[in-house]
């Protein structure tokens, strides 16, 4: 099979496969009983799209401001790190809000003079904050999508992990197991709980096993074969799989430490873009009842102001102020920081999508023949 | 090469005894109990440890904890980013370290809040470390409860887990004891890390704010106290004072192309190299320096006056003869005039004429000559017939380039050489004044970080605490001007009722003014005044070499003259132009202002205590027995606009409903009225008043050699060391000193007070201060300095100008300081918007801790039904 076939072949296949999955996965949302039964035996890889992502998303939020919380304050068994990591979103939009509020909550109570200095100032540190948080995210998809690209490897597939529930005490399980005994029989068994994570996230433990396709005729290792191919360990390989697995961690654990370092310097970015001086304008915006605008117009009008902002507060981050009122300092520092995002984002991904395991291999492959003349000796 | 450990389990697998020698290794994972004093070190070798995490992450062989861990590291890289960044923006050094300070105590207060607000309660009541730390077999350090499905358990010894069962009170009949206190630890840990993400969010940047904002002070004593010694240090030092300080390697590159590029040719417009060679200006002297530049510029890249030559002015006679016969003015006439001015024969002729029309000129200016020779050929109604034609002719500015392109030199290697050379002289000046700006701006300078604007936050804050407002006072002066003078005294006449009350507030403000004048004492003045000679002399020298006069003179200047009392004699004449002089009488002044800014609140309180027992009113009395115009039908009113406008404006000099209220009163009135304020009691009486003391106290023999002593001292250097003879003899110093200076004297003994810590004579300064008050204010002008006064000018050629109208000068300005009003409203801004965040914040925070700690009192409870389940909770 030539190259270009076996990608094109898994792409296919991928998406019937996709196609198929987010039936189902809506299907699982919608309550639809027989999916959910299926769907409930095993973990499972999801599609990659936006609405699995959106699905996570709300069951995130949802657990965190209700489930987790109530059986990690009741010290329940059931609470793992999983939960406890998830938490972790809480104190990190909190923290942003209450970070606002320290800059902005009393501004009102200010005399008008320094009401108007603390309310510029807030604002800025307001946006400062939010732009932190949205840099920090999107700037991860400045490198996942790239390797992504040249080495098909999604660092952030989602898959939907299956967590069977530990009962709370022995007294209970012979208790628990007759009642879900019962539940199987109609097929409801509540002794499940779903997580979500995506399937490298750990790379001492990847989920490779998620990615064998195990049914029947199906090409057992499809995806292996895939990346093999695309990143030049050949075709046809006996053991695409195992050939592929060290390179695939490889590349994960490359990405993520580029992902790490250049994420918060992206943030940093956010934040200087967040306190530029032309935020100022969008205090001067009236109420829609001054304006006497309709709403649509109104908020049209300000979305145009906000991209103006924008705009103008990338400028002046680049350049360190307005033509003439320039900040030497802010203007080395500023670059300085962008500089540092950029190039850590550019070389953290060529050093992830890198493939040195081409000349490892052949030269480990040479050494471990045993020969009269490369004997090996102990120690 | 394969590795070791590829070879050697290889060999064991294949020739070996394959059972014997692959086993697990003995676990060597243990608890860290790391006792505080380790606490730095361990952070150090961790962060050491993280960092090599992200080394074997770029190598792609981190594991999950190192990858982990690598969150940690570029969290601390942004955040230090952003620290960087917004340094940038920050104006002072003080808001710069700040931001620093904002960084380190969110890691701080990240770290401590689950450590001191959950865990340590835990621990204290059950024995439970919820925050305990282990490291596992392969060295990775990790929390114990992290995962509370995986628990290592057997790093724990059963002591530890007995002990740990005891604290909590676990029975000791319970099945499974071991099991139950385990249980209840991984409970509490799982609500105490629940509690630690619902709290977090609010707690860090609470606590955040609340550390930077105590820190704050303390950190801005620091710095100060560093600021002050590492400027005294370079000072000492004296490498300042060392010739060959380059100019920024940028200001050199672009200077030394500027001179490449228009080598050979002629350098027309000065204003480049001007600004090239100004590399160092400050907005404040930059356009006098940038003139005395162009006129010694002017000078070295114009053809010397001998250098004159016929052709030129033949070229010159020929073009001015044509156009201004074209514009009707006869041949013979201009042929005449050239004749005279000695322009068709000798050039010496000519210049000798030009230097009568301008005896003080040095130099030859063609342009200037030719505008006289105009106007001297054109009478003045013919010009206005021509002038029209003679411009659309030859145009003025044709003109003047004519001549200026002829009084030019080619720029040759000599001239950039010479001009190499000031650029270096200029650049070392620079550079040594910026050593002596960041001494001076340690010290005395309008920015936050001076010691000045430190002190005066000091002084501001303490008349706030010292006199008792409560916040919502303060609150209240700070948002409505008309208010802040009104609470003010009120709160004034309250104190002045109570002695004790009166002179512990009086005293408490004045420590923290003397603190003050301490450091900008006369020695403080006198250092700056030397270094201040010693960099201009210095450059003066230098400049003067390479033939920059004027930047030399402007730099240089005449020295002052002082009189023994310190007053400059010659002020008007040496301030001319001068450099040096600017920044020393700038450098008073600015003292000047914030002393007299900080004593006119003192006044005040004195004043009222003066009015309120009465002491005023016979001050008043005294007062009017030594101006007789005072002895009118009037005078009531006179005294009593006094008070009333004393108590409503608080000294307000500026302000122009008191002049007004002046008016009615005449200026003899006012002027009296000043003195009286200012403490400044006819001589006589207090003469008079003296001699009555120095009776009092001592015996009929010792009163006549005082009083000789005194009077003898007071008639031949002045009153002020009269009163010295008689303090050195140890008469009461309350006494004379309410003699000097008028104040009350329960005001005077707190102002002793307040200065012993400091070693300051507060009363003599402020006798000094009133004094010079009453000479160039009160005598000088009937309204005192004005709102909107101007600083006086000074330009290059002499005179210090003083701005007409609303203008007062410089002095007037810095005599009269901050009015009471807007010092008290600002102080009271800061300090209520300070107090709202502190209360709001403060409080929130106290509220979260509290409910937090309260909160883990419920954490690890296992109902009594579990406990002794017969299975215990396997």
């Amino acid at each position: 099979m030539s190259k270009i076939s076996a990608i094109t072949s898994f792409k296919q296949n991928n998406t019937k496969v996709a196609e198929t999955q987010t039936k189902s996965n809506s299907a699982y949302y919608h309550d639809e009983e027989r999916a959910k039964r299926e769907e409930l035996k095993e973990s499972k890889i999801l599609p990659d799209t936006f609405k699995t992502k959106f699905n996570i998303a709300t069951h995130k939020v949802a657990n965190t401001l209700s489930v987790y919380p109530t059986k990690g304050f009741a010290g329940d068994k059931n609470s793992n790190f999983y939960e406890f990591l998830t938490m972790g979103m809480f104190p990190y939009v909190t923290g942003g809000l209450t970070f606002i509020a320290l800059f902005n909550g009393i501004t009102k109570h200010f005399s008008p003079k320094y009401a108007e200095k603390a309310g510029k100032y807030g604002l800025g540190m307001a946006l400062g904050v939010i732009f932190y948080g949205i840099a920090k995210e999107v700037s991860k998809k400045l490198i996942s999508v790239p390797v992504k690209m040249k080495t098909g490897i999604n660092m952030d597939e989602p898959y939907r992990k299956v967590i069977d529930l530990i009962p709370r005490n022995c007294e209970e399980a012979t208790k628990e197991q007759e009642r879900q005994e019962k539940l199987k029989a109609e097929g409801k068994e509540d002794n499940k709980a779903f997580e979500y994570h995506t399937t490298f996230e750990s790379v001492d433990f990847p989920r490779m096993d998620l990615y064998y396709k195990t049914g029947k005729g199906e090409n057992r290792n499809e995806y292996f074969d895939m990346i093999a191919e695309k990143n030049g360990f050949g075709t046809n390989l006996p053991d695409s799989d195992q050939e592929v697995k060290p390179f695939i961690k490889e590349v994960v654990t490359k990405a993520r430490t580029a992902q790490t370092l250049s994420q918060y310097l992206w943030a940093a970015v956010g934040l200087g873009i967040g306190v530029q001086k032309p935020w100022g304008k969008l205090l001067n915006i009236k109420t829609p009842k001054y304006t006497g605008d309709s709403v649509f117009k109104y908020i049209g009008k300000n979305i145009k102001t906000f991209g103006a902002c924008f705009k103008d507060s990338c400028v002046e981050f680049f350049n360190g102020g307005v033509k003439g009122a320039i900040n030497p300092k802010a203007k080395v520092a500023g670059r300085a920081i962008l500089g540092l995002a950029v190039l850590t984002t550019v070389l953290g991904t060529l050093n992830a999508v890198r493939n040195p395991y081409m000349n490892r291999q052949k030269s480990t492959d040479n050494n471990n023949v045993f020969t009269n003349n490369n004997k090996v000796q102990e120690g | 090469m394969a590795s070791l450990i590829e070879l050697t389990l290889n060999n064991r697998l294949t020739q070996l005894d394959t059972t014997k020698n692959v086993k697990p290794d003995k676990p060597k994972g243990h608890l860290v109990d790391t006792p505080l004093y380790k606490v730095p070190f361990e952070y150090v070798g961790d962060l050491a440890k993280d960092t090599y995490g992200v080394v074997k992450g770029l190598r792609g062989k981190a594991n999950d904890h190192e990858l982990g861990k690598q969150n940690d590291i570029g969290m601390k890289l942004g955040s230090l980013a952003i620290a960087a960044y917004l340094m940038s923006f920050r104006p002072s050094n003080i808001t710069k370290l700040m931001e620093v300070v904002g960084v380190g105590s969110f890691f701080t207060s990240m770290a401590l809040w689950p450590k001191l607000a959950i865990a340590l309660p835990l621990k204290m009541r059950t024995g439970v470390d919820i925050q305990q730390k282990y490291v596992d077999s392969y060295g990775r350090k990790k929390y114990f409860y992290q995962d509370p499905q995986y628990l290592a358990w057997d790093l724990y010894s059963k002591e530890q887990i007995d002990k740990m069962g005891e604290k909590m009170g676990v029975p000791y009949d319970v099945p499974n004891r071991d099991e139950v206190i385990k249980e209840k630890a991984r409970k509490m840990a799982v609500q105490g890390n629940t509690l630690w993400m619902a709290t977090a969010g609010f707690a860090t940047p609470i606590a955040t704010g609340l550390i930077c904002s105590g820190l704050e002070p303390i950190v801005e004593d620091l710095r100060q106290k560093y600021a002050l010694k590492h400027s005294q240090r370079i000072m000492d030092s004296q490498a300042w004072f060392n010739a060959s300080m380059a100019a920024p390697k940028a200001k050199v590159k672009e200077f030394d192309s500027y001179i490449t590029e228009t080598m050979g040719s002629k350098i027309k417009d000065t204003k480049k190299l001007v600004s090239l060679l100004n590399w160092g200006r400050s907005q404040h002297i930059s356009p006098l320096m940038d003139k005395s530049i162009e006129k010694d510029l002017e000078k070295l890249l114009s053809n010397a006056q001998n250098n004159v030559d016929l052709q030129y002015i033949e070229d010159l006679y020929n073009k001015f003869s044509s156009t201004l016969a074209k514009a009707g003015i006869s041949k013979s006439k201009i042929e005449e005039y050239f004749k005279n001015a000695g322009l068709f024969g000798e050039q010496k002729t000519f210049i000798v004429r030009y230097q009568a029309l301008k005896p003080n000129s040095e130099a030859l200016d063609l342009a200037d000559a030719t505008k006289e020779i105009l106007d001297e050929l054109i009478d003045k109604k013919a010009k206005k017939a021509t002038a029209v034609s003679l411009k659309s002719e030859i145009g003025k500015d044709s003109i003047e380039n004519f001549v200026k392109d002829f009084n030019r030199k080619i720029l040759d290697e000599e001239t950039a050489d010479k001009l190499k050379k000031v650029f270096n002289e200029l650049s070392n000046y620079f550079n040594r004044e910026g050593k002596l700006v960041q001494w001076e701006n340690a010290r005395n300078a309008n920015s936050a970080d001076s010691m000045r604007a430190h002190s005066w936050k000091k002084v501001t804050n303490e008349i706030f605490s010292a006199m008792g407002f409560s916040s919502k006072e303060i609150e209240e002066m700070s948002l409505e001007g008309s208010k802040t003078m009104k609470i003010f005294d009120d709160k004034v006449q309250e104190l002045v009722q109570n002695p004790t009350r009166y002179q512990k507030a009086v005293k408490r403000i004045a420590q923290k003014i003397a603190e003050f004048d301490a450091v900008t004492g006369s020695e403080t003045r006198a250092q700056y005044r030397d270094y201040v000679d010693r960099l201009c002399d210095l450059s003066q020298k230098s400049l003067k070499e390479l033939g920059f006069d004027t930047t030399s003179s402007y730099i240089g200047g005449r020295p002052f003259i002082y009189n023994d009392n310190g007053v400059i004699l010659n002020k008007m004449e040496a301030l001319s132009g001068s450099l040096r002089n600017l920044k020393k009488v700038n450098f008073d002044e600015a003292i000047l202002s914030e002393r007299a800014s900080m004593y006119r609140i003192l006044q005040i309180l004195d004043l009222n205590k003066r009015i309120a027992d009465g002491t005023l009113e016979g001050q008043f009395n005294v007062i009017s027995k030594e101006f007789p115009a005072l002895f009118n039908p009037n005078f009531v009113a006179v005294e009593d606009t006094a008070k009333r406008t004393i108590s409503k404006y608080g000294l307000n000099m500026h302000e122009a409903k008191l002049n007004k209220g002046m008016e009615k009163v005449g200026q003899n009135a006012y002027k009296t009225v000043m003195r009286l304020l200012y403490g400044h009691l006819p001589e006589r009486y207090i003469k008079d008043a003296t001699l009555d003391l120095i009776s009092k106290s001592t015996s009929g023999e010792e009163t006549i050699k005082y009083a000789n002593g005194f009077l003898k001292a007071a008639q031949e250097k002045g009153i002020e060391a009269g009163y010295k003879v008689i303090t050195d003899a140890g008469f009461d110093k309350i006494e004379i000193s309410r003699l000097r200076t008028g104040m009350h004297p329960e005001t005077i003994e707190a102002l002793f007070d307040a200065g012993k810590k400091s070693g300051v004579d507060l009363v003599d300064n402020m006798k000094v201060y009133m004094q010079t008050f009453i000479e160039n204010v009160v005598n000088t002008r009937q309204d005192g300095a004005l709102r909107n006064h101007n600083l006086c000018g000074y330009d290059l050629t002499g005179s210090m100008k003083e701005l007409a109208g609303s203008a007062s000068n410089s002095l007037k300005n810095a005599l009269v300081g901050i009015y009471p009003d807007k010092l008290l409203r600002d102080a009271a801004n800061e300090i209520s918007n300070r107090g709202k965040w502190l209360r709001k914040f403060g409080l929130g925070g106290a509220a979260l801790l509290t409910g937090t700690v309260l909160a883990t009192m419920f954490f690890g409870h296992l109902p009594k039904k579990e406990m002794y389940m017969k299975d215990g909770n396997k």
